[in-house]
Order: C-alpha cells, then structure tokens, then sequence
C-alpha cells in the first residue's frame, strides 16, 4: 500500500482543504454564500477557482437552502452554511424540502448545509443542539467530525453523496490540530470509528465530547471501548450493537443536558440490539455546564466522564 | 405540447392577439390535459377508497391553470410546482417537473435556485413555478423575488389568486419591479396567453414575471377531515371548466366528434393504467 502523507493542520485548514480539493475535482461543486459574511473557511477560494465558483446571494438567509436545492437540481454541488442557531427560522423547513425531495421522489439533491455549532458560538448559543431538529428528517444525513482527518474525509464524503448532508462543524474545535492525509481522503458516511478498544464497557461519544472521553478513559486505563460515531444519521448501528454486546455496558458522552435526540436514537440501538446482553442499564453523562473552581474546563469534562466510566464500571 | 405560439418570434408585442395563432391541435392538447388531470385525481381518489369525496368540484380551476402554463413552455423549460397542479405536470408528456410531492412556499426558492443555474449555463431556458396565493404571505417569498428580480432571472410565478379574497385588487408584485398581469382561471386559453408572453419576457433576458389566475372558489367548507361521508356539493356543470371549454370548442367550429372523442381518449388513457 502507498504511503500517504500527513500533515498536521486543525479543524478549520483540514475543511479548507477538503473544499479546495473537490473544487479542483469537480467543476459542479459550488459555494454559495447569503450573509454578506465570507466565512473563514472559504478564503482564498476565489483566487484559485475564479468567482463564478462562490455565488454571492445577498440578502438571502431565509431562502440559501432553497435556492441550493435549486441549483443541485440543475447539476450543481452546492455548500452552504447556515448557523445552529439560525437553522429554525432559516432553512429547517427548506432542509426538511430536500429531504423530502431525496427520500420520497427519489430526485438526487446533492448538498451540504455547514453548520457551525457549539458552546462557545457568538450570539445565542442553542444549548440543545441542532441535531434534536436534523435527525428526524428521514433522507438526510447528518454528520459531526471530531478530528481535522475526519473533517476533512467526512466534508468530502458529503460533498459527494447524492442526496443532503449537513456537516456539523463544532466551533471549539477549529484550532484543534491532527494528522491529516494529503490529498484524496474519503470517510465513508455512515461508518463509526472506534478510538480505543476495550472490553469492560463501551463509551459512545460525538463532535467534541470524543476528546475529553478519551482523557478519560486513557487515565482510567481500564479496558474501556470508546467509539467515535463520526455519523449521526444514519447511525452505525452495527458497530454499536457489536461493541456493548462484547462489552455488556454502555454510556453516552453528551454535551446537552436534556436527553438528546442521539442520546435516544444510540439508546434505543442498544435496547434493540443488545439488551439480552447488558450488564448494566445504559448511562449517560453531560458536559454541559461542567466547570472546577479556578475555571479549567477540559479539566471539568474529562472528570465528569471519568466518574460515569466509574459508577459504570462497578454496577 | 408545442404550441403555435412557439414558432412566434421571441419578441412578445408584434403578436396583436395570440389567441388566434392556436390552431385546433392546441386546443385540443389543452382540452386534453385538463381531461387528463380530471380523470387521474377521480381514478386515484377511488383506488384510496374515497370516491364519494365530492370536495374536488373545489379545485377544477386548477386544471385550466395547469394546462395553459405547461403549454406555454418549450420541452426544455423546468417546470416546478405542487401536486395539485396535476394538469402542469401531466401536460408535460416527458418533460421533466419536480415538486408534485411539495408545498407551493417551499418551492419558490427552489425556483430561484434552478433559475440561478439555468441562468449561468445560458440555454436560454426559462423556469415556470405554479403557486397559491398562500406562498405569498412569508418572507421567503420577497426575499425569493428581490433575488431573481435584482438578477434578472428567467423566472415565471403564476399565481392562483381568488377573487373572493381579495376583490377587484390589482395584481401585486410584492413592492418588486415586476411585470404582473391578471387572467380568469378558468379559461385555459388566456392562462396560456399570459403566461407565453411572461416566459418571453423572462426569456430574454428582462427578468422574472408574474401572472395572476383570479378565481371564485366555488365550494366553501371544511377540509376533508372534518367531514363525515357526505361530502360537499359539487359545482354546478355550468362552472365545470372542462365543459365550458369543449362547449367553447364547439361554438368555435371544431366538430363535436372530434372534442367528444379527445374527452373520451384522456379517460380511457387513465383509466387504462394499473398501479
């Protein structure tokens, strides 16, 4: 096998290079910009694929979705962005149309929504998530990277599918740097990736709460399976059933503090496919909110997860 | 269907009265496609099992409006609209449409999506998307027309107003520089008309437009749901848009054999299908 080369870059220059790559792939992927904002992520865009590559509608906040299902139907790959807090009121009911379209009339609707979320995005802050609105739309896929190399081949993957992806981008890990494969770098949609193999418990985790999981569960150093979902819809129910029916425990790693729409979805997997073989109910813990005297975060998260890997582990 | 008026020039206003450039295929093809559309939402009614719903005498002027707009397209226009413009997609004969399984407002940016797109490959094509006046009433459609109006896209809204709701109103543009005539519904020949000069105009590159088709509902009531087995009354037949057309027809010289025949083919060709 060939070797491939690595680079280390963060979150933010490994999804440039994703969108710079199938630019320069494929002359139908587009950009489509409806603030009046350039994002981050797309400069320099212009100077290398011309402008007739970023098509500036302005205003059009409410409409972008729309108007990119439009344009998919007319051969393009266009990649949008519309901000967690903003997907209500500005392109739910638009996303749930492309949905429709893909998954009821067969039509393919190849786009990609960027949605920038998290806790520590400006503005109001949705401390539910945007998933409790995306995963119930049957025909679009739903996508959260937690590493740059996954970002990277996920935002690739996205780009390529035939029907909608939104791509949750988790702001508090833009700066976060990895290794990153040059060049071509496919992540398949719909595949889990398992961080660390174990056999006392499984730890499912997504977006930002896979790192302090695997603090937490490196300190522990206690035979415990992290998996990484990397796909939120459709689920990689194979691999989660496979993982607590080894391990007969499982805990979700969750930033919200309701019961999130993956909490159920991951939850009702494990009741489905591997109740026979529990040890222990299915736990869960949330980060939100987690703070220590003196304000260390990371610290904070990785000590919430490490005493639910605890209680987990001696039931 | 091709209409005469197709082989018109592309600058609307040298033709005094295109009405009269019809010849007696496109009518017929218009008598055909509102039949068309009449028999396939009675036969799909019956295989749900709810034949007795006297409701659809309600939604006839939506067969006049379906059959003159898709007449006034080329085979390559796109054409976008709900379902319920069943006459629109039918009259199409192989013509690709999209939006039969969508509501009207959800489909007003998609159409300025498509005519982004058509726009930039410069095919010279045009986008068509029936609505209901309900589409109207929400941000994204003003923020749909102030984008194809400052890009001067070959767009074409038409518009299924009725009269009862808004009376003697001229038609509005949504405070948009935009061309906008009114028609009667139910004659599917000025819907064609209208709506032709609206695609050359947006064909040409002097941006979208809009037409009107004003109606009088005729059955007020509740929606299906909400009513028990006994239904509604249904129109009387001298409000039935296929009959007036084919009386209309008649009237103008074309033999009765020959409406009467065109009437039976489209029944037959429905009800010949199996799911």
């Amino acid at each position: 096998m060939a070797a491939v080369n690595v680079t280390k870059i963060n979150q933010r220059e490994a999804i440039t290079e994703a969108l710079r790559f199938e630019m320069g792939r494929d002359p139908s992927v587009i950009c489509v910009e409806a603030t009046g904002f350039r994002s981050p992520v797309l400069e320099g865009i212009d100077q290398l694929f011309g402008t007739g590559r970023i098509v500036a509608l302005d205003p059009a906040e409410r409409t972008v979705v729309g108007m990119a299902v439009g344009m998919a139907l007319e051969g393009s790959r266009p990649i949008c962005e519309v901000g967690a807090a903003d997907l209500p009121s500005r392109g739910l009911d638009q996303l749930a149309e492309a949905a429709e379209l893909h998954k009821r009339e067969g039509i393919a609707v190849p786009i990609v929504i960027r949605v920038p979320c998290g806790p520590s995005m400006e503005g109001t802050h949705d401390p539910d998530g945007p998933e409790r609105w995306l995963l119930s739309m049957p025909g679009l896929s739903v996508v959260a990277p937690a590493s740059a190399a996954d970002a990277k081949g996920l935002l690739v993957s996205a780009i390529r599918s035939p029907g909608p992806v939104c791509f949750l981008e988790q702001v508090d890990l833009y700066e976060e740097t990895g290794p990153v494969p040059e060049g071509a770098h496919e992540v398949p949609i719909g595949e889990a990736r398992t961080v660390r193999e174990g056999t006392r418990a499984t730890v499912v985790a997504h977006g930002s709460t896979v790192e302090p999981a695997l603090k937490a569960v490196d300190e522990l150093d206690a035979e415990i399976e992290l998996l990484d979902l990397r796909t939120l819809a459709p689920l990689d129910a194979e691999t989660i059933v496979e993982s607590v029916c080894r391990t007969g425990k499982s805990l979700l790693v969750e930033e919200t503090a309701l019961f999130s729409a993956v909490a159920r979805l991951v939850t009702a997997t494990v009741w489905d496919g591997a109740f026979e073989r529990l040890d222990a109910p299915v736990r869960r813990v949330s980060l939100a909110g987690a703070a220590a005297e003196g304000g260390d975060r990371t610290a904070a998260r990785v000590a919430a997860v490490t005493e639910a890997c605890n209680e987990l582990l001696a039931y | 269907m091709e209409t005469n008026l197709a082989m018109q020039s592309a600058v609307p206003g040298i033709v005094r009265d295109p009405a009269r450039h019809l010849r007696s295929r496109d009518r017929i093809g218009l008598l055909r496609a509102m039949m068309l559309a009449r028999t396939t939402e009675q036969r799909a009614r019956t295989l749900v099992g709810r034949e007795h719903d006297a409701e659809p005498a309600a939604r006839w002027h939506r067969e006049p409006i379906g059959a003159g707009a898709a007449a006034a397209l080329r085979p390559s226009d796109r054409l976008i609209a709900p379902g319920r413009y069943v006459a629109a997609h039918l009259g199409r004969q192989g013509s690709p449409s999209v939006g039969a399984s969508s509501s009207a407002a959800d489909l007003v940016p998609v159409s300025v999506g498509v005519a982004f797109a058509v726009r930039a490959r410069g095919s010279g094509d045009v986008v068509l998307t029936l609505v209901d006046e309900g589409a109207m009433a929400c941000v994204r459609w003003s923020e749909s027309l102030t984008l194809a109006t400052a890009g001067r896209l070959p767009l074409v809204l038409v518009v299924e107003r009725d009269r009862t709701t808004s009376p003697g109103a001229a038609v509005t543009s949504s405070g948009q520089a935009l061309l906008g005539e009114a028609v009667d519904a139910e004659d599917p020949e000025a819907v064609l008309v209208a709506v032709r000069a609206a695609v050359d105009r947006a064909r040409t590159g002097r941006g979208p437009a809009l037409v009107a088709c004003v109606t009088a509902r005729a059955v007020a009531g509740p929606p299906p749901w909400r009513r028990g087995t006994e239904g509604v009354e249904a129109t009387p037949p001298e409000r039935d848009p296929i009959e007036l057309y084919a009386r209309r027809l008649v009237r103008g010289g074309m033999p009765r054999a020959d409406v009467e025949s065109t009437l039976r083919a489209a029944e037959d060709e429905v009800v010949a299908w199996q799911p």
